[in-house]
């Protein structure tokens, strides 16, 4: 179980000779734990680091300067094993980019990763219902190219919720989302997140997740 | 849905044309390497009687000129001409045969009908003669003399004398049945000794008794006087080398057995396998570089999908893995292929070529071409496992 990322003067190597803009930013360049269990949106404009925060947190890029720890260690010293593991089992993601595979279906987009997110005897959650929970149950064996850009945010965050997770980092959820999908996709991962223990993280540039409960708001 | 996402850009083409290739060259090489074996077991074991010709051995003698026959004497070698031969860079040993200086009367009883013949004795180092040291000795406390006899008599015997003469034909079976007595006679002395041939040789063109025989008679029956071989046997580290040939040639010597000419087909062969077997290692190696070539493209093709599936959380490895077992599959198919196509090219040289039944084993041809497709798909798994990591 991955109980706390921390943050310690981290700032996107592409930053670096403009370290200034980010003197009152309560993420990059200062210590920041993030603990299992809580809720954070980190609130941004475009261009200032968002995603590139997400991506160093979920290991797929390491062009930044200062540390991550997960609980205590550097990630820079994960092995690729261990990064999988970390994937499969600790930190579930909503890229922004969606990160679909457009010649599978909804479903199988999703069992693709449960495939290697569970091991051999372990239930997996009723996807069919996180589907129908965010109307899209009709759209479970359509291929994802064959879906809108709104559905296909939904199919993404489906998979997320479904793996096991500690963290679950989401950039951007509802950016294609109106106000209904908007409530709909909160409550479906306040349930899960609550269900599991686990901590949300997500960015948002105005549009932010309706998620109930405490949320611990930090400026980018 | 992982094969179907990373099989996605997968040129049959490609794939085909590498399986085709590493078929063929593989083929090829298998086939060089088993023909080149079943020709050289064939030929190093042509008499197939319990006697086996030592390999890379040959016997040479003097030309017979004129003036040996006013001489009386068959033309022999001095210690100085065999020193020289032993000198050549080609020369593996030099023994002598070694002439009976003695007479010697063979008689044998065949159904009634008496044979008597006078004849002659040659020795030989045991160590040529592949026979077992149980048939190949000599014990004075219960002589009997162990004989080799050249084929080449049995066969003057078989379709010349004894169809002339209303002869019983002999098999080679039925001679060493043949209860046979040797009379020895020579420095005042005479003796008659039970006597067995043993064994047949189509290189050895002499009788042949074993040393020990011959070491006992000369102090019983020879003149003692130093007689020069006339015939020695020598051995060649390569039958096929040319020096032989120039050399033999240069100094009037000619050659017998059946070493002279099959050393230069030997030669001729080894060339030819060689050069057929380099050809089809060349395709196996080229075809491996077509397969390289397309793993690159597939891998740069899929480089999103596989990109994708690593960020979902699957590990290189088990993104590599199928691409793996294709070629698992396809290196396998293509060896088995080559196995099958070596079995179907042996059968049409077989009944030729392997007339004794005595064969090659096929497990070192199906050995060396298994050993080769296993490190290249030990070197394309790397390949794939690499391309994957970056």
């Amino acid at each position: 179980m991955l109980r706390q990322l921390t943050l310690n003067s981290v700032l996107p190597t592409v930053f670096e000779d403009d370290r200034q803009q980010f003197a009152s930013s309560q993420v990059l360049l200062c210590s920041v734990a993030f603990e299992r269990g809580r809720r954070y949106c980190i609130n941004a404009h475009s261009g200032r680091g968002k995603t590139s925060l997400c991506n160093f947190l979920y290991l797929s890029r390491r062009d930044y300067s200062g540390e991550i720890r997960f609980d205590g260690r550097d990630v820079r010293n994960l092995s690729d094993k261990e990064i999988s593991e970390v994937r499969r089992r600790h930190i579930a993601y909503l890229p922004q980019e969606l990160e679909l595979f457009d010649e599978l279906t909804a479903y199988e987009n999703v069992a693709l990763k449960l495939k290697i997110a569970y091991n051999r005897g372990e239930v997996w959650p009723d996807v069919a219902s996180m589907f129908a929970r965010l109307d899209i149950s009709e759209k479970m064996n359509t291929k994802v190219s064959r879906l809108s850009v709104g559905q296909k945010q939904r199919v993404a965050l489906v998979r997320a919720l479904a793996q096991p997770f500690d963290f679950l980092l989401l950039d951007e959820p509802v950016s294609h989302l109106d106000a209904e999908s908007n409530r709909k996709c909160a409550e479906l991962i306040d349930e899960r997140a609550s269900q599991l223990g686990a901590a949300v993280i997500f960015t948002s540039v105005g549009n932010p997740l309706s998620l109930p409960g405490d949320i611990i708001s930090l400026s980018l | 849905m992982l094969w179907k996402l990373l099989s996605k850009n997968i040129s049959g083409w490609q794939l085909s044309g590498y399986a085709l290739a590493a078929t063929v060259g593989l083929a090829i090489l298998m086939i060089a390497v088993q023909f080149y074996c079943d020709l050289s077991a064939s030929w190093s074991n042509d008499d197939g009687d319990i006697e086996l010709v030592p390999p890379r051995n040959m016997v040479i003698s003097k030309q017979v000129s004129m003036m040996s026959t006013f001489s009386g004497g068959a033309p022999s070698f001095s210690a100085d001409e065999i020193d020289e031969i032993a000198r050549q860079p080609w020369c593996n040993g030099v023994s002598a045969f070694r002439a009976a200086d003695f007479s010697v009367w063979l008689s044998v009883d065949m159904g009634g009908r008496g044979l008597q013949t006078a004849m002659f004795f040659e020795s030989v180092p045991d160590s040529l003669v592949d026979i077992s040291s149980r048939l190949w000795k000599f014990d004075e406390a219960h002589p009997m003399v162990s004989i080799v006899l050249s084929k080449d008599y049995i066969s003057l015997y078989n379709f010349g004398f004894a169809s002339s003469g209303r002869m019983p034909v002999l098999s080679e079976n039925t001679i060493t049945q043949l209860p046979l007595q040797v009379m020895l006679a020579g420095n005042g002395n005479r003796q008659v000794l039970p006597a067995r041939i043993v064994g047949f040789s189509s290189w050895l063109n002499t009788i042949a008794v074993p040393e020990a025989f011959m070491d006992w008679a000369h102090l019983r029956f020879g003149s003692g006087a130093e007689a020069q071989p006339s015939r020695l046997i020598v051995g060649v580290t390569d039958p096929g080398d040319p020096a032989i040939d120039r050399f033999i040639t240069s100094n009037d010597y000619q050659v017998a057995g059946p070493d002279d000419n099959s050393g230069r087909a030997g030669f001729i062969l080894r060339i030819v396998s060689t050069v057929v077997g380099i050809v089809g290692l060349l395709i196996t190696v080229l075809a491996l570089f077509i397969l390289v070539l397309s793993l690159y493209l597939l891998v740069n093709k899929n480089r999103r999908t596989i990109v994708g599936l690593i960020r979902i959380g699957y590990s290189p490895r088990q993104v590599a893995r199928p691409y793996q077992y294709l070629i698992v599959v396809i290196n396998i198919s293509a060896t088995v292929v080559a196995i099958i196509a070596t079995m179907i090219a042996r059968c049409l040289w077989f009944e030729s070529v392997v007339s004794d039944g005595i064969s090659a084993s096929v497990w070192p041809t199906i050995a060396i071409g298994g050993g080769i497709m296993l490190v290249v798909t030990i070197y394309n798994i790397c390949v794939v496992r690499g391309l994957t990591h970056e």
